[in-house]
């Protein structure tokens, strides 16, 4: 009798139990799966923020990337892998200052994906304006030496007149430029130095003409910044007539005949005029070393040599350096590079 | 024997259904004090990092007015009557005609701006062909975006003279930005936002009442909660400080509060 008392109790008793259990257990999983949706929920919109903000960073970067790495004609758009994003840069022509100043609008997309949300990448746009330097190197000498005393010897000659004329291009003939332009003292030995006039010797020191030369020597020189051809000379026979590539060569270099060729001949450390050497255009020089009596190298263009420091005292013993207004022209074009607007680069939309 | 059981099991249940109530609704609360936080750096940021040079009118640390770029333009032509053509990317879209609050031109040799408080309606024009005067005078490439060349007007009776070709156009809002009582939640403070000198609109609350703006003017490595007269022209930083808080939802448990410092680089600043 006790027994089945107790029986029906203990159904009565655990059913009551359970119930309560069960929903409890059932409260409990309907606010874990509310926890769990806020925050994911919040988990996503930091990831949109954090998305947000890497696109405008790519952009931004994208942006600058463009700028800097421009040397000579600006291409209308590119497309930079930049971190987890990707940047898309636009730009345009929307002003004509003169010849040698162009404004240009650049435009920079970034965006980044997101893998969870493929179809919908985070996305920014920032823009700004950029001029276009097309001829940074003033016409001031045939030879820029930065100082030291600069001897000149038998069958030299440095002449700073025009040596193009109309039917090399429509701006020849000019009226030419000083011959030779230092921070030291020239020193004739058998050698000439013409031009208009023939020296210019009022550069108080290195850094007075290295500023004057408004080359960024600190960018060109630099082996990161990608120029057309690096270490050795490209064939310039299978390149178009009117090329004046940058040819960049890291190191000390003396240049025999082989080097021969046209355009901008970039040398970051000390350069030598070699045996029967012809150059048309530019040369950029960290130094210029002794040139020897028997190579005879002949410029046609620009020499700018002592770049890094002023200039050790150094003899040139042979050769003919003859300004030529045509080729320094279209080197100096192949050197051109934007310079963005101070503030002016802002978020559109 | 059972029932002592029985009610041991509910209140164990119980306490675990409590506990994880009281977690959930913490968690809820630092979300929800984490995104008004979030909410008003977010905005502030977009909007103030642009502002050009000399571009604080008001800097103290309740209220900041700043001009806010819309677009740069630049002037490529001009046309007789006293109006000129500029570039402007995506023509008049990016243009928020109600928002407007003037334009500013761009002296090239110094980069200095000179601001002019205008509506869009007073400056803009039609007719003339933008695009192809730019093409002809000043040698813009207009292939495809005829319509990003436009005309506007009356700049020199602001200005004194009509911006030479090749000036750099601003079009601006004039943004306030407010810490003050919340309409919404009345024991905390809101930040409000709306354009200079019309009525504010909140759009974060729950803010403490440290909430507040600070200055870095050009120069100065520490930051100042006001700034006036000339040196607002020498602002590069803004520093917005806050501290972001919302009551429990159950009597005797501490306020929840998230707060961060954001310094914002003005980035156009000279």
């Amino acid at each position: 009798m006790s027994g089945m008392a107790s029986a029906r109790r203990s159904e009565r008793e655990g059913g009551f139990v359970l119930a309560m259990v069960v929903m409890f257990l059932f409260a409990i999983a309907v606010a874990s799966a509310t926890g769990y949706l806020v925050v994911g929920s919040e988990f996503a919109m930091s990831n949109a923020s954090r998305d947000g903000n890497e696109a405008l960073a790519v952009a931004r970067a994208g942006l600058h990337r463009f700028s800097s790495e421009q040397l000579g004609v600006v291409g209308d758009s590119v497309s930079y892998a930049i971190g987890d994003g990707i940047a898309q840069v636009t730009s345009r022509r929307v002003f004509v200052q003169d010849s040698l100043n162009h404004l240009y609008y650049l435009r920079s997309e970034g965006t980044v994906t997101n893998a969870r949300y493929p179809g919908i990448p985070a996305r920014r746009v920032v823009s700004g304006y950029a001029w276009h330097r097309r001829n940074p190197i003033p016409l001031n000498a045939a030879v820029w030496v930065s100082g030291g005393e600069l001897r000149l010897e038998a069958s030299t000659s440095i002449d700073g007149a025009d040596h193009a004329t109309l039917a090399d291009c429509a701006g020849g003939a000019t009226v030419g430029v000083t011959g030779i332009a230092t921070a030291g003292t020239v020193v004739t030995s058998g050698g000439t130095y013409a031009g208009n006039p023939a020296l210019d010797a009022s550069y108080a020191s290195y850094s007075d003409l290295y500023n004057a030369a408004r080359i960024r020597w600190d960018v060109l020189s630099s082996a990161s910044f990608p120029v057309d051809f690096e270490g050795s000379p490209p064939n310039f026979a299978a390149l178009p007539a009117d090329s004046f590539p940058v040819v960049r060569y890291s190191g000390n270099l003396t240049a025999h005949y082989w080097w021969n060729g046209r355009g901008v001949l970039i040398v970051t450390g000390r350069f030598r005029p070699g045996y029967q050497f012809e150059w048309d255009g530019i040369i950029l020089a960290g130094e210029l070393d002794r040139v020897r009596n028997w190579y005879q190298p002949q410029v046609r263009g620009m020499l700018i040599a002592g770049l890094n420091a002023a200039n050790p005292n150094e003899r040139i013993q042979s050769g003919s350096f003859d300004y030529h207004s045509c080729n320094v022209y279209s080197a100096n074009a192949s050197l051109s590079y934007l310079e963005i607007v101070d503030g002016s680069i802002f978020e559109v939309g | 024997m059972s029932l002592v059981i029985s009610s041991a099991i509910v209140m164990l249940v119980s306490s675990v259904f409590l506990v994880q109530n009281n977690f959930y609704a913490s968690q809820l609360l630092r979300t929800a004090t984490q995104d008004n936080a979030r909410s008003v750096t977010e905005l502030l940021s977009a909007d103030i990092r642009m502002v050009a040079d000399s571009g604080v009118i008001v800097a103290n640390e309740s209220q900041l007015v700043i001009r806010s770029p819309m677009l740069l333009a630049v002037v490529c032509g001009s046309q007789g009557g006293g109006s000129v053509f500029a570039f402007m990317e995506e023509g008049t879209n990016l243009v928020d005609t109600l928002d407007m609050g003037g334009f500013a031109v761009r002296d090239e040799t110094t980069g200095a701006w000179s601001f002019y408080q205008t509506t869009w309606d007073d400056i803009k024009a039609s007719g003339g062909q933008p695009a192809r005067t730019c093409f002809d005078t000043s040698g813009s490439d207009t292939t495809a975006a005829a319509g990003e060349f436009i005309r506007l007007s009356s700049l020199a009776s602001y200005h004194g003279s009509l911006p030479a070709p090749g000036s750099m156009l601003m079009l601006f809002r004039e943004i306030e930005y407010r810490f003050s009582a919340s309409a919404l939640d009345t024991l905390t403070m809101g930040l409000y936002r709306g354009n200079y000198g019309e009525t504010l609109i909140e759009f974060a609350s729950g803010m403490d009442t440290t909430a507040a703006f600070q200055y870095r003017v050009s120069g100065s490595p520490s930051y100042t909660g006001s700034v006036t007269g000339a040196a607002l022209g020498t602002i590069d930083g803004i520093r917005v400080v806050v501290q972001s808080r919302l009551r429990a939802a159950t009597g005797g448990r501490q306020d929840v509060t998230a707060g961060w410092t954001v310094d914002i680089p003005l980035r156009n600043a000279n």
